[in-house]
């Protein structure tokens, strides 16, 4: 079932981050896009490329409500699945856990009715506190304490992959779930839901101190927008990829502190960074942070033909070039 | 369990409402609570969220230990969707009756976790998402997840019991009883014992008497709600060694005939967990918790039980 060129795909979380550059390659590829999104954390400017297109329509609607999304379904021959809530650590670890394994469910239940493809957005949060790198995709899940709302996150996604997996052996459902391993770029979300990057630019820009979680020396593979949207893609197409869980992550490996400090020369030039540490325990609540994070990319390149391209370097240069436009407006 | 604790309840004057679909559980069980006039039982869904509000009317607190737990038997689906979704229900019966829960969970959510002893605060460790041997853990996982959700945004007071595996009277003699269960009903019958794998694995057993008093301590300390406690006992056993026990203390001479059967046969990707010890401390510091009865005694009276339930 390997997806042909003029075939329908339905894009959940279409207006947020991802969701937004992957329908327009979609759309550029010649595909027919049906973008949905509630429009909670998306926006619809994500979409001013592609609003209008022949090929493309805006569904604003919930994940949650299966008689839409089964409606879609019925139009579509694929289902990419990155609706998600993320950030439990403001509060809203309900909203997390309700969003994130109501949406996947039902997205598994139209497909069993209608037999249509489905990739499903899962992350590298999953991995948890695993001390032993880098993740390989059959790496054990790390998992904290019930009383830390911060697992809350991985955890809607570790159970919407057993889903996935359920639904695939027991009716047949051609799902691929891929990890993807913290995305930026141009449209990221501009608080911490985008991740740190948008934050340093942001400061930087202004000339304020960065905030740095903890000492800063914990580190994360950052993968930019162009290559998690092509891992994504060949996912799609790829009829190997069915049944496959898959990390899309890049395995450049840098500390927070390094990326602050990177971001600050790129946007002030050589003048001395600013910082201000911050202190896990001035979080609410109680919170884990996890040391380091790097994805084995090994399956990536061997079922989808795909390695990241793009280095930290070449990733931030747009970004920061994008944030400065959206900044100055 | 439920039954154990029902009828421990009504003799500490509680007014007990029960529920139960029958599923797995056995009407049996509770005939010594059914004349109670205090005790009101329901055959009924955990999914079914109206009549849960309607029966849990007069109630003050839900014990939920409504579960599915192997998902190799009668499928995976089943097992996450009456463990999350009943887990939910029963939170948002509690939410809107402004009562608390207590939430029967399982020492398998600490899964692969090499360092020993499991306290409350040690990481979860469970293996890929492609193996069903996992789907029972991580539907309890995220029912915790959702109690602690469900007291930060509506303020529901929750406990989370871990239990190690639970022996005794009324359990069930199949796998879904423990292995104890099915080891006794082969012992009786002089048939070899099917063991998991080469036998070699720790488990903690606690007699049900003893998780029993767990529970009712933790009930009677109202003002210990919001924590996790492991519900477990000092008794780690290999489970060849169990079978072993079990071959004689049913009165059986000589060793008993084993027959191995490899995870493979289990189900695709099996993981089995090599140890599983619970660290007591928190439950024997704030529930004053203290399990009494040993492996050997408790195994006696679970045999005589069998012996005169055949």
């Amino acid at each position: 079932m390997t997806l042909k060129q003029k075939q329908t795909v339905v894009v959940t979380g279409a207006a947020g981050f991802i969701g937004s550059h992957l329908s327009e390659l979609l759309i550029q590829k010649g595909y027919k896009v049906i973008g949905l999104d509630n429009l909670s954390h998306g926006i619809l400017q994500n979409l001013s490329f592609i609003l209008g297109h022949s090929q493309f329509e805006f569904i604003q609607g919930d994940v949650r409500d299966f008689e839409l999304l089964l409606g879609l379904g019925r139009r579509v021959d694929a289902i990419v699945h990155l609706a998600a809530y993320k950030i439990p650590r403001y509060g809203n670890a309900l909203e997390t856990l309700d969003v994130n394994v109501k949406g996947i469910e039902n997205v598994l239940k139209v497909s069993q009715e209608v037999r249509c493809r489905v990739i499903f957005a899962s992350t590298s949060d999953v991995y948890g506190k695993n001390p032993n790198l880098p993740y390989s995709e059959n790496s054990d899940f790390y998992m904290g304490s019930p009383q830390i709302q911060r697992w809350s996150y991985a955890i809607s996604k570790i159970l919407g992959e057993h889903l996935c997996f359920i639904y695939g052996k027991e009716h047949g459902v051609p799902m691929t779930i891929l990890r993807y391993f913290g995305s930026y770029g141009p449209r990221q979300n501009l608080t911490w839901w985008g991740g740190p990057q948008s934050i340093f630019i942001d400061c930087a820009l202004k000339n304020r101190p960065m905030p740095m979680h903890g000492d800063g020396l914990q580190t994360r593979s950052f993968t930019y927008i162009q290559d998690t949207i092509e891992g994504s893609l060949r996912a799609l197409e790829r009829r190997e990829a069915i049944g496959k869980v898959i990390n899309i992550g890049n395995i450049e490996e840098i500390t927070i502190l390094e990326l602050g400090k990177k971001i600050w020369k790129f946007v002030c030039g050589s003048e001395e960074p600013q910082i201000e540490f911050i202190p896990y325990r001035q979080f609410p609540g109680r919170y884990e942070d996890v040391r380091r994070r790097v994805p084995d990319i090994r399956l990536a390149k061997e079922i989808l033909g795909f390695t990241p391209r793009a280095s930290i370097d070449e990733g931030l240069i747009p970004t920061i070039e994008w944030q400065r436009g959206v900044t100055k407006r | 369990m439920g039954s154990h604790l029902s009828r421990a309840l009504l003799e500490k004057g509680f007014r007990v409402v029960s529920l139960d679909d029958f599923s797995h559980g056995n009407p049996e069980n509770i005939s010594d609570s059914i004349p109670s006039p205090e005790f009101t039982f329901y055959q009924g869904d955990v999914l079914d969220k109206n009549f849960l509000k309607e029966i849990s009317k007069e109630v003050d607190m839900i014990i939920h230990f409504a579960t599915y737990k192997i998902p190799r038997e009668g499928g995976s689906l089943k097992t996450v969707e009456v463990n999350t979704k009943g887990t939910e229900t029963i939170l948002e019966v509690a939410k809107e009756r402004k009562i608390s829960v207590i939430l029967g969970s399982t020492d398998d959510v600490y899964g692969k976790n090499p360092e020993l002893p499991f306290s409350e605060e040690s990481a979860l460790v469970i293996g890929n998402s492609n193996s069903i041997r996992w789907s029972d853990a991580i539907s309890k996982i995220y029912s915790e997840q959702l109690c602690f959700a469900y007291q930060s945004a509506y303020q529901v007071p929750v406990t989370i019991l871990r239990f190690s595996i639970i022996y005794g009277p009324r359990q069930r003699k199949d796998w879904w009883g423990g292995p104890q269960g099915v080891f006794i009903g082969k012992a009786l019958k002089r048939e070899s014992i099917p063991i998991h794998g080469d036998g070699l694995q720790i488990r903690n057993f606690v007699y049900i008497s003893d998780a029993v008093e767990g529970i009712l301590r933790l009930i009677e300390r109202e003002e210990i709600r919001g924590e996790v406690f492991n519900i477990g006992s000092s008794d780690h056993i290999r489970i060849l060694d169990l079978a072993y026990q079990i071959w004689s203390l049913v009165g059986n001479s000589g060793k008993p005939k084993i027959e191995f059967i490899a995870y493979s046969d289990l189900c695709q990707d099996y993981e089995d967990v090599r140890i599983r010890d619970m660290d007591l401390t928190k439950a024997r510091y704030l529930l004053g918790y203290d399990p009494t009865i040993g492996i050997e005694e408790g195994l006696k009276s679970t045999i005589d039980w069998f012996r005169s339930n055949e």
